[in-house]
């Protein structure tokens, strides 16, 4: 075909101009910015590497450090857990496709709730007097008198737990229709030699999901790695720094501390991570398309 | 449970599937239990049904030492807001998404590569500069500079779901609509565009639900109280340290917000769950 | 009709028109606030009218009109919006101060040192003042007081009078904080009270004065913030005490939020607490009772001395509005802010009266309005003790680390030796060496 730049460029140019003005501009700032000692006072003076040092000097950071991690890590490996149960559940036991999706659509319930609204709904449900829902039920089942502030007693369980929510309905929407892809013909043999439910699920489910359990696993830890909303909105980051992840203490640094030269060397240490994450994606889908090409 | 019985299943499937209905039914249930629960606040007052705690609809109504202002404003702008970037957002990805599957130009094996990079590039982390971007071209502080940010920043993932669409096209389909005498531009609109409907449904409910629910953006790049949105009219009523509103009203406010998200889910959720939903993030 | 005529005419109807609009010329002003407190911004909405019938009277025709930006979100963020509003060039014409100090920095409030100082109350300008000049109007007087509650007293087995001339024992100095802190305890454990003493639950200077009474202080002469190292070992060391040791303050306090503190305060659940005394409007609104009844069960009392003070003493924490130093309307503005401390003193003393505290306008103090309110009748002789604290540079960044350590030190998490070194190495990290002075 021939080259036609022209009209090529007019038909990219509105994805050209917000990209590289909200994107690439953005991005080289950021670099720029996390060098400099930029504070509320607005003066762009160049310190150097001091906003490095000055974190890795902040007795705060392995505590965040370790915050991050386990939220990370937590989250990521119930919800692949959960998501493959509710995605073998839905899809290979309740074949009856609109049995199925009713089912998914309430897992989906958490997802479409607005961040602002959802955060109340758990702060509501956690209530520390002893009117709160789930205090109610404490104090029923074992008796106790005095009702527990869940939220400041167990920060980083309540936000991996809202958290583990709102992302169940993505993985499992999307293990359903990889299982869908499965070819019949794996169960039928399968089921001629007698295999149980759990050795279907072990030897034909997951080898053939694997790429799609990285991918999302991958995917996930992305989005968990820098997306902090629900905790800000929850517990923002308290008590203390309980719950404090990295990408929300570049949040606090920048816009509560008005720090921010700062608050940027915060988030480019962390797009250093993320960008690793980046290029293992990348190299986790390249592969998956490569195979659904050979398998076309 | 609703569902056609399939005839031709063998009886021990069925078994399964009823037992696996029971096992997910018990555990959507404490989902069930906790929505009803909260939402039910909103029609109820001291106990009693009532329907005073939508009073916000229509005055502005004293809690404690504060006084909350109608809901008109923040509605108003939610729905503009979200209408423009969901419109904007689908004509400039498909516009990209197109280029980029089937025109062939310098640079295009560039862009490709940038397109795969950005769209996995978490944004978020660059809001401190776009704040000053946004300073320097006046968009700060307007609902106009949101509206390009949240385009922005959901273009990348829009287009390259697009232009996998565009990819599965079979190129004798445009081809014939170009022989036909269509020159680009209406070939664009009238074949292509029509091809991709998925697509373009897919990435317009992801754009909708991430614009009507945006908080972070507006608690970052809106400075005064003069452009409330609905996420922010909440929030400043359920701040961490100090809930403004009882759960009664709240519960009331937030149905409200949240009705046209369920009335949107439940119309879409069909295509949610098919292709469109893994292009939602863009596998 | 010659040339001449028409030239005439023409020339005649401009003037007209011009004359016209000067007639009806308008004004609009942006004013903003934050929080709860709109008699604030409400009172210079008020004085306009005012200042309109005074242009009036000198042949000026103005018309001022004003759209409100009231906003409810965090003093931090909105300090931060302001700030970034000026520098993208749509701030507010007229606004409500936070962190006078930052935005004297990049140059966003107008001097106003011109203003008739002699009509405020000695001081009041003290904290909006940097390098000898004002650049803010304190529209109060506020102090941060300790409340308690009396008939907790009585029920202690204190007569009524006795509870009342607590206050006075303690401007005398012959009640201590080490036998109020043991009172506190005393009274739970007689079950009195459920918790002997609260604080609020965010970040802000009351600690500041809990960290006074033990013998610190938090900035120099030049106004330059001070980190005090023992003085603040034995604040954090009372503040775990108080939640682990003697258990007179629940440990998760910071996490329940306002509304359970002012209720706890106000029906007697805690027998002490510490704060602005405007809190209280806050306190008796949760309780549903008036200021009358409120003060019938509540009463106030200055920072005793201690074995580390000497003289007891309240610190004076007003609110006030400054000017954008780029507003169009640099004159209205401020002779919006002379009407009030002038001719309008009445609104300032309105504002006081609703939120329970001194004016910061001698003239205002003198009217009814404050005089009868029986919630500042009785802290009214607290106004000469009163300590005004200058500006100064990264007080918040104190109050905010103070405040995390609290939370954790309540926890039990740290030790008051680690609340001190987290603290330390925080302000080192955080504020410029030639802003902080370690002793």
């Amino acid at each position: 075909m021939r080259k036609n730049n022209a009209q090529a460029y007019l038909f990219l140019s509105p994805f050209l101009i917000l990209v590289t003005l909200l994107y690439i501009l953005p991005a080289i700032l950021t670099v720029v910015m996390a060098f400099t000692g930029l504070d509320s006072s607005f003066e762009w003076e160049f310190e150097g590497i001091k906003n490095f040092r000055r974190v890795f000097r902040d007795p705060n950071t392995p505590k965040i450090i370790i915050n991050t991690i386990i939220y990370v890590a937590t989250c990521i490996s119930v919800t692949m857990v959960v998501d493959l149960f509710f995605a073998i559940m839905t899809t290979h036991f309740i074949k009856t496709e609109s049995t199925a999706s009713f089912f998914k659509g309430v897992l989906m319930i958490p997802m479409i709730t607005p961040a602002v609204v959802y955060s109340v709904l758990w702060i509501w449900l956690l209530s520390s007097n002893s009117g709160g829902f789930l205090n109610k039920i404490f104090m029923g089942i074992t008796g106790s008198q005095t009702p527990v502030n869940w939220i400041a007693n167990y920060p980083m369980q309540v936000v991996i737990i809202a958290k583990i929510m709102t992302s169940i309905a993505f993985g499992t929407i999307n293990f359903s229709s990889a299982i869908k892809a499965i070819p019949e013909n794996q169960f039928k043999a399968a089921r001629v030699d007698g295999a149980k439910e759990w050795e279907i699920v072990k030897s034909i489910i997951i080898p053939n999901l694997r790429f799609h359990i990285l991918f999302i696993a991958l995917w996930e830890t992305l989005g968990l790695l820098t997306d902090y909303t629900t905790i800000l909105l929850i517990t923002d980051g308290g008590p203390g720094i309980a719950s404090e992840v990295w990408a929300l203490s570049a949040y606090h640094k920048a816009f509560i501390s008005a720090k921010y030269g700062y608050g940027a060397a915060i988030s480019l240490l962390l797009i250093a991570v993320v960008l690793v994450f980046m290029i293992a994606i990348s190299m986790v889908s390249a592969h998956m398309e490569r195979r659904e090409a050979d398998a076309r | 449970m609703p569902g056609k019985r399939d005839e031709t299943r063998p009886a021990y499937e069925m078994r399964k599937e009823r037992i696996a209905c029971v096992v997910m039914l018990i555990l959507c249930i404490p989902i069930f239990v906790i929505y009803i629960s909260f939402f039910s606040q909103a029609f109820f007052v001291d106990g009693k049904p009532s329907l005073s705690n939508f009073r916000f609809l229509y005055e502005t109504i004293v809690m404690g030492q504060y006084t909350v202002p109608a809901m008109g404003p923040a509605f108003r702008n939610t729905v503009l807001f979200t209408a423009v970037v969901t419109v904007t957002e689908v004509i400039i990805s498909c516009m990209a998404g197109y280029a980029l599957s089937r025109m062939q130009f310098t640079g295009r094996s560039v862009l490709q590569k940038m397109l795969l990079l950005l769209r996995l590039f978490p944004g978020v982390l660059l809001l401190i500069s776009i704040l000053y971007v946004l300073m320097y071209i006046k968009l700060l502080n307007t609902l106009a500079g949101v509206v390009l940010v949240a385009i922005a920043l959901r273009l990348p993932g829009s287009t390259f779901i697009i232009r996998n669409f565009f990819n599965d096209i079979p190129k004798d389909l445009e081809n014939s609509a170009l022989v036909d005498g269509c020159n680009r531009l209406t070939a664009f609109f009238q074949v292509i565009i029509h091809l991709v409907k998925p697509g373009i449904a897919s990435i317009s409910m992801f754009s909708f639900m991430s614009a009507w629910s945006n908080y972070l953006l507006f608690n970052t790049l809106i400075l005064s109280g003069r452009t409330p949105v609905m996420a922010t009219y909440l929030r400043t009523l359920s701040l961490n340290d100090q809930m403004i509103a009882d759960y009664g009203v709240f519960s009331a406010m937030a149905l409200i917000y949240m009705l046209p998200v369920l009335v949107f889910f439940v119309i879409s959720q069909k295509s949610l769950m098919k292709g469109g939903f893994s292009g939602g993030k863009g596998i | 009709m010659n040339t001449r005529k028409l030239v005439a005419l023409v020339m005649a109807l401009c003037l007209c028109l011009v004359s016209f609009t000067a007639m009806a010329e308008t004004v609009t002003l942006k004013i903003a606030h934050n929080y709860d407190f709109v008699t604030i911004p409400d009172a210079v909405i008020a004085a306009a009218d005012r200042l309109e019938e005074r242009y009036a009277a000198e042949g000026k025709d103005i018309q001022i009109e004003f759209e409100k930006d009231y906003q409810r979100i965090d003093w931090g963020e909105y300090g931060k919006n302001l700030i970034f509003a000026y520098k993208n060039g749509d701030a507010p014409d007229i606004f409500s101060v936070s962190d006078v100090p930052a935005m004297v920095d990049v140059g966003m409030l107008m001097d106003i040192s011109d203003l008739n100082t002699d009509a405020f109350v000695d001081g009041v300008f003290d904290c909006y003042t940097v390098d000898g000049k004002a650049y803010a109007m304190p529209f109060d007087l506020p102090v941060r007081v300790i409340y308690y509650n009396k008939l907790s007293l009585v029920e202690f087995g204190w007569t009524m009078e006795e509870a009342e001339a607590l206050p006075a024992k303690v401007a005398a100095g012959e009640f201590t904080w080490e036998q109020f802190v043991q009172l506190c305890d005393d009274i739970q454990n007689a079950g009195v009270c459920t918790w002997g003493m609260a604080h609020r639950p965010g970040a802000g200077s009351d600690f500041l004065d809990v960290l006074q009474t033990l013998g610190g202080r938090y900035y120099d002469e030049n106004s330059t913030l001070v980190f005090d190292e023992d003085a603040m070992l034995r604040f954090f060391q009372f503040i775990y005490d108080a939640a682990n040791t003697l258990e007179i303050t629940p440990h998760d306090l910071a996490q329940q939020g306002w509304p359970s503190i002012n209720t706890m305060v106000g029906d007697g659940t805690c027998f002490a607490y510490y704060g602005p005394i405007y809190s209280s409007t806050y306190v008796a609104g949760a309780v549903n009772k008036d200021p009358q009844q409120f003060s019938e069960d509540v009463a106030f009392m200055m920072f005793p001395v201690s074995e580390f003070n000497e003289k007891p003493f309240v610190i004076a924490a007003p609110q006030g509005m400054g000017i954008n130093s780029a507003t169009k309307y640099p004159e209205i503005c401020h002779d919006l802010l002379a009407e009030l401390a002038a001719g309008s003193a009445d609104l300032l003393a309105n504002h006081a009266d609703v939120i329970f505290t001194l004016s910061s306008v001698k003239a205002a103090n003198e009217m009814e309005a404050i005089t009868t309110n029986p919630i500042v009748a009785d802290v009214g002789y607290m106004a000469e003790h009163a300590i005004s604290v200058p500006s100064i540079n990264g007080i918040n960044t104190l109050n905010s680390e103070m405040l995390n350590a609290i939370v954790q030190l309540e926890l039990g998490q740290i030790t008051p030796e680690q609340a001190v070194e987290n603290v330390k190495i925080q302000m080192e990290l955080n504020i410029d060496e030639d802003e902080i002075i370690f002793e």
